[in-house]
C-alpha cells in the first residue's frame, strides 16, 4: 500500500514518514493499526439500542443484524475465531431465545395468545419479535453465507 | 532498616510514605470514637449498623489499598535496586535519551524525603 | 403508522447496504494482522506501523493509541463549545431578573446540557484524550492492551452526543421530541414523569457514554498492568500513570452503575415498573444510585488532572515533584473514600441523622489526601527555578483554583453549613472553581504542554498567555460572585429571580449575577482566543527543530513521552524535509534555548519575558 499522505487532513510530521517499500511488504511484523470494524460494532450498538428500547422495529432488527455481524468480524480478525460466519449464526440463535424470553414474560407462548397480544399491539411482546427477527436473519443469513463459502479468512468481504 | 512489628515488610522510608494516608484513617477512627461516646440520636439496630458500617468499611478498604500498594512499590524498588536501574519518573521507556544531567543540588528526590 | 414503519425499514435497508459497500471497499487494501490475545505485540515499535488509509478514512478506521486520543480530543472540545454556548445563553438571560431572553422551558433545557455535556462528553473525553494518547507512551508499551475496544469506545461517543442532544435539533421539526429539562442529576420523580421521548433519547446517550467509559477503563487497567515496558514498573510508574489507573478503577465500579440505574429509570418510564416511584423503591432510591456513581464521578474527573499537573508541573519548576509517593499514596486513598461520601449530596433529603453524620466524616477525611497534594505542588515549586510558559501558568491556575474550590467543598462537607447552603449558588460556585478552575485548567495546561509532541510544531506564546490570564480572571470574577449569590441565598437552577426584597437584596443579586455574567463572558472570549490559536498554530506553527521544545534535559526532566518523541524526530528526518509549509522560512521555535531557563520564544512572549528573566536571574 503506497497511499500518500498528502491528502492527510492533519500535518503530523513525524507520523507520516513515506512507507518504504521493505516496510510495506514487511507489514506483517508490526501491530495492526487500522480496522473498519469499531465503527461499525459502534453504530450497530447504537441503532439496536435505540430501536429496541424507543420501539422503533425496522431500526431493532437493523441495528441488531448489523451489531451481531460486526461482532463476529471484529472478533474473527482479532483473531478468536476462524469461523465467523458460525459464530454470527450463533448469536443470531441467542436473539431468537432473547426475543422468545422477552414474548414469554408477556403472554404464554401460545398461538391464540400471542396472536392477540400483537394484534393488541402489545409493545414488549412486539420489541420481542423485532429481536426474534433480528435473530432469524443473523441465523438464516449466516448459514446461507457459509452454505456459499467455506467461511475462510479468503473469501474475502466481509470474511 | 531498623523498625517496628511491620519492619519485614516495610523499611523506614516506606513507613514514612505511607504515614500519608494514615492521617484520613486517623480522621475517620477519631469519628467513630467520637459517635460510639456522644450518641444525641439514640440507638436503632439497622441504621447505628449503617452509621459504623460506612466508616469501618471505608477505612478497612482504604487501610487494606495502602498496604497492597505499598506492599507493590516496595518490592518493585527493590527489583529496580537490583537490576541497578533508576528510581524516577523519568527513567524507562526510551533508552535512546541523552544522558540525563546530574540533578541540581535542591533538585533533592522527593521519595526521600520525610513528612513537610 | 405502517408507512413511517416501511420508510424506516427502507432507509435501515440502504443504511446497511451502505456499512457493506465500506466494509467491502476497505477490503481493497486491507491486510489482515491476526492477533492471538488482541493485543500488539511486535518489537517493530512505533516505527513499525501498518499502513494507514489516506483521508478521512484513516480516521473511520484508526485503531492506533495516538490517533484515538486526538479523535477523543477534537471530540471533547466540540462538546466543550456546546456546553459552553449553552451557558452564555444561560448567563445572558440571568443578567436580568426577569424572562428575557428565553422562557424557563429552554433554560432548562440548556441547563441540563450544559451539565451533562460538560461532564460526560468534555471531561471524562479529554481526559481519555491525554491518557490514550500518552500514557503507552509514558509506560513504554507499543498500544494500548485492547486496540479494537480502545476504538469501539471512542466511536460510542458520537451517537452518545447526538442522543443525549437529541431534543434540540428535533424540537424545531414539530415531531414532539423536545430536549430533556431533568437537570443533569435526573432527579426522580421529575425525570420519569417527563413524558417527552427527548428524555429517553438522552438517557439511551448517557448509557452509551458509560459503557464507552468502562471499555475505556478496563483497557487502562489491562494496558498499565500487563503492557509496561521493561524499565517501567510500580515504584517508577510516573504519576500521571498512576491517576489514571486509579480513574479507571473508580470508573469500573461506578459507571455500570450508572448504565443500570439509567436502564431501571427508562423502565420506569416506558414500561411501568416501580423502581423510583414514591409506591415503589422511592425517589430517594435514584439518588442514592447516582450519587452512589456521581461521587466517585468527581474524582473520575479530577484525579487525573492531578496526574497531569504533578506531572508538568515539576517540569518547569527544575525540580522533581516534591513527595511524590505521597501524592501516588493520596491518590489511591482518594480513590477507596470516594465510595464512601455519596450521601453528603443527600444531607438535607431527610436522611437518619446517624447515616448522615457518618457521611459527613468520610467527607472531612477525604479532604486530607487532596490537601497533601496541594502541598506538594506548593512544595515542589519552592525554591525552584520557576519558568512561567502557558503550561506552567495554567497548572499555578489550577492549584490557586483548588484551594478556592476545595475549601469551600470542605464547608459543605459539614451537615450545619451544608444545611443553609444546600441548593444555592455557593454549590454552584464550589463544583465550578473544580469543574472549570481545575479540570479544563488542567486540560489546557497539558494541551499546551503537549501540543509540540502531537503537532510537531510549538503554539504562539503570546496568544496562550492572553488565553490563561483571560481564563483565569473570568473564572474567578465568575465563581467568585457565585459563591456571594450562595451567601446571600440565591437559589440554584432559577431561570429568573424576581424575588420579594424582604427575602433578600434583590438590587445586589442582581449585580452579582451582572458580575457573573460578565466574567463567563470573558472565559468564552478566552476559549476563542485559544481555538484560533489551536487550529492556526497546527496548520503554520513554526516547526520544532529539536525534541526537546521545553529544554527539559537542562533539569534532567525529560519525560518519557519527549524520549520517545526524540526517537520519531529522529526516525523521521528527511522525510520531513520535503514538506513544503506556507512559513517555511520563519525562524525556528526556541530563541529562549540559549539562556537555557527561557523556554519561551522571544518574539512572541512580550511583556511576560521580563518576569521570566526576573526569576532566572535570581
Amino acid at each position: 500500500m503506497d497511499e500518500t499522505t498528502s491528502d492527510d487532513p492533519s500535518p503530523r510530521t513525524w507520523d507520516d514518514e513515506p512507507e518504504s517499500p521493505a516496510r510495506t511488504s514487511a507489514e506483517e511484523e508490526g501491530p495492526t493499526r487500522t480496522s473498519v470494524w469499531p465503527l461499525v460494532v459502534a453504530m450497530g450498538l447504537t441503532v439496536s439500542e435505540v430501536g429496541v428500547f424507543m420501539g422503533v422495529y425496522p431500526l431493532a432488527v437493523g441495528g441488531l443484524v448489523l451489531f451481531v455481524a460486526s461482532v463476529a468480524g471484529i472478533t474473527h480478525e482479532a483473531g478468536y475465531t476462524g469461523r465467523p460466519w458460525r459464530l454470527a449464526g450463533a448469536l443470531g440463535v441467542v436473539l431468537v431465545a432473547v426475543g422468545v424470553w422477552m414474548v414469554s414474560t408477556q403472554v404464554p407462548l401460545a398461538v391464540d395468545p400471542v396472536v392477540a397480544a400483537v394484534g393488541g399491539a402489545d409493545g414488549i411482546v412486539l420489541r420481542g419479535f423485532s429481536v426474534v427477527g433480528a435473530g432469524l436473519v443473523a441465523a438464516v443469513g449466516a448459514a446461507v453465507v457459509s452454505a456459499m463459502g467455506d467461511g475462510d479468512v479468503d473469501d474475502g468481504f466481509p470474511a | 532498616m531498623a523498625s517496628d512489628s511491620e519492619g519485614k515488610t516495610f523499611d523506614r522510608e516506606t513507613l514514612l510514605d505511607l504515614v500519608v494516608n494514615a492521617i484520613p484513617l486517623g480522621i475517620i477512627l477519631f469519628f467513630i470514637l467520637a459517635f460510639a461516646l456522644i450518641n444525641p440520636f439514640g440507638s436503632n439496630p439497622v441504621n447505628t449498623a449503617i452509621q459504623f458500617s460506612i466508616m469501618a468499611v471505608t477505612g478497612a478498604a482504604l487501610l487494606v489499598l495502602t498496604y497492597v500498594s505499598g506492599k507493590a512499590i516496595s518490592e518493585a524498588e527493590d527489583e529496580l535496586e537490583e537490576k541497578g536501574l533508576e528510581l524516577s519518573e523519568e527513567a524507562g521507556a526510551g533508552e535512546v535519551a541523552e544522558p540525563e544531567s546530574e540533578p541540581t543540588p535542591e533538585t533533592t528526590d522527593g521519595d526521600d524525603e520525610p513528612a513537610a | 403508522m405502517v408507512g413511517e414503519q416501511l420508510a424506516l425499514t427502507a432507509l435501515m435497508g440502504v443504511f446497511l447496504v451502505a456499512v457493506a459497500g465500506f466494509l467491502a471497499r476497505m477490503e481493497d487494501w486491507r491486510s489482515y494482522t491476526p492477533l492471538a490475545g488482541g493485543s500488539a505485540i511486535g518489537d517493530a515499535g512505533y516505527g513499525g506501523h501498518a499502513e494507514k488509509p489516506a483521508g478521512i478514512v484513516r480516521w473511520f478506521t484508526t485503531v492506533d493509541h495516538k490517533d484515538i486520543g486526538i479523535l477523543y480530543g477534537i471530540y471533547a472540545l466540540i462538546a466543550f463549545f456546546w456546553g459552553g454556548a449553552a451557558v452564555l445563553l444561560m448567563r445572558a438571560e440571568l443578567a436580568a431578573p426577569g424572562f428575557d431572553i428565553m422562557q424557563a422551558q429552554f433554560y432548562n433545557s440548556l441547563l441540563t446540557s450544559h451539565g451533562i455535556t460538560m461532564l460526560f462528553l468534555f471531561g471524562t473525553p479529554i481526559i481519555a484524550a491525554f491518557s490514550n494518547y500518552f500514557i503507552p507512551l509514558l509506560i513504554g508499551a507499543d498500544d494500548m492492551a485492547f486496540p479494537r475496544i480502545n476504538a469501539i469506545a471512542f466511536w460510542l461517543l458520537p451517537p452518545g452526543a447526538i442522543l443525549i442532544w437529541a431534543g434540540f435539533f428535533t424540537a424545531p421539526l414539530g415531531l414532539g421530541i423536545d430536549p430533556a429539562q431533568t437537570s443533569w442529576t435526573m432527579y426522580t420523580p421529575l425525570s420519569a414523569e417527563q413524558a417527552n421521548p427527548g428524555v429517553d433519547l438522552m438517557l439511551l446517550g448517557l448509557h452509551l457514554t458509560g459503557v464507552s467509559a468502562t471499555m475505556g477503563a478496563i483497557n487502562f487497567i489491562a494496558t498499565i498492568f500487563t503492557e509496561r515496558g521493561d524499565e517501567v514498573n510500580w515504584a517508577n510508574l510516573d504519576i500521571f500513570s498512576w491517576t489514571i489507573l486509579t480513574q479507571s478503577a473508580l470508573i469500573l465500579f461506578a459507571f455500570p452503575l450508572l448504565g443500570s440505574a439509567l436502564i431501571m429509570l427508562l423502565l420506569d418510564r416506558n414500561f411501568s415498573t416501580a423502581f423510583f416511584a414514591v409506591e415503589g423503591g422511592s425517589p430517594i432510591l435514584w439518588q442514592h444510585l447516582f450519587w452512589f456513581f456521581g461521587h466517585p464521578e468527581v474524582y473520575i474527573l479530577v484525579l487525573p488532572p492531578m496526574g497531569l499537573v504533578s506531572w508538568i508541573l515539576p517540569k518547569f519548576s527544575g525540580r522533581k515533584l516534591f513527595g511524590f509517593k505521597f501524592v501516588v499514596y493520596s491518590t489511591l486513598a482518594i480513590g477507596v473514600l470516594s465510595f464512601g461520601v455519596w450521601a453528603h449530596h443527600m444531607f438535607s433529603t431527610g436522611i437518619d441523622p446517624r447515616i448522615r453524620a457518618s457521611f459527613m466524616a468520610v467527607s472531612l477525611a477525604i479532604a486530607i489526601p487532596s490537601a497533601v497534594k496541594t502541598f506538594n505542588w506548593i512544595t515542589t515549586m519552592w525554591n525552584g527555578n520557576l519558568r512561567l510558559t502557558a503550561p506552567m501558568l495554567f497548572c499555578i491556575g489550577f492549584i490557586s483554583n483548588f484551594v478556592i474550590g476545595g475549601i469551600t467543598g470542605v464547608f459543605l462537607a459539614a451537615i450545619p453549613v451544608d444545611l443553609v447552603l444546600h441548593d444555592t449558588y455557593y454549590v454552584v460556585g464550589h463544583f465550578h472553581y473544580i469543574v472549570m478552575g481545575m479540570i479544563a485548567f488542567a486540560g489546557m495546561g497539558a494541551l499546551y504542554y503537549w501540543f509540540p509532541i502531537v503537532t510537531g510544531r510549538m503554539y504562539q506564546r503570546r496568544l496562550a498567555k492572553m488565553h490563561f490570564w483571560l481564563s483565569m480572571i473570568g473564572t474567578n470574577i465568575t465563581f467568585f460572585a457565585m459563591l456571594v449569590l450562595g451567601y446571600l441565598g440565591m437559589p440554584r437552577r432559577y431561570a429568573t429571580y424576581q424575588f420579594d426584597g424582604a427575602i433578600a437584596p434583590l438590587a445586589q443579586v442582581t449585580t452579582l449575577h451582572q458580575i457573573a455574567t460578565v466574567g463567563a463572558f470573558i472565559i468564552g472570549f478566552a476559549q476563542l482566543i485559544w481555538a484560533w490559536n489551536m487550529v492556526q498554530s497546527w496548520y503554520e506553527g513554526p516547526e520544532l527543530d529539536d525534541a526537546d521544545p521545553w529544554n527539559l534535559k537542562d533539569d534532567g526532566m525529560f519525560g518519557r513521552e519527549f524520549q520517545w518523541f526524540e526517537t520519531q524526530k529522529l526516525a523521521a528526518d528527511g522525510g520531513e524535509s520535503e514538506e513544503v509549509r506556507a512559513d517555511g522560512g520563519e525562524v525556528e521555535t526556541d530563541g529562549g534555548e540559549a539562556t537555557g531557563r527561557v523556554s519561551s520564544d522571544p518574539r512572541s512572549d512580550g511583556g511576560y519575558r521580563k518576569a521570566v528573566r526576573r526569576v532566572d536571574d535570581e
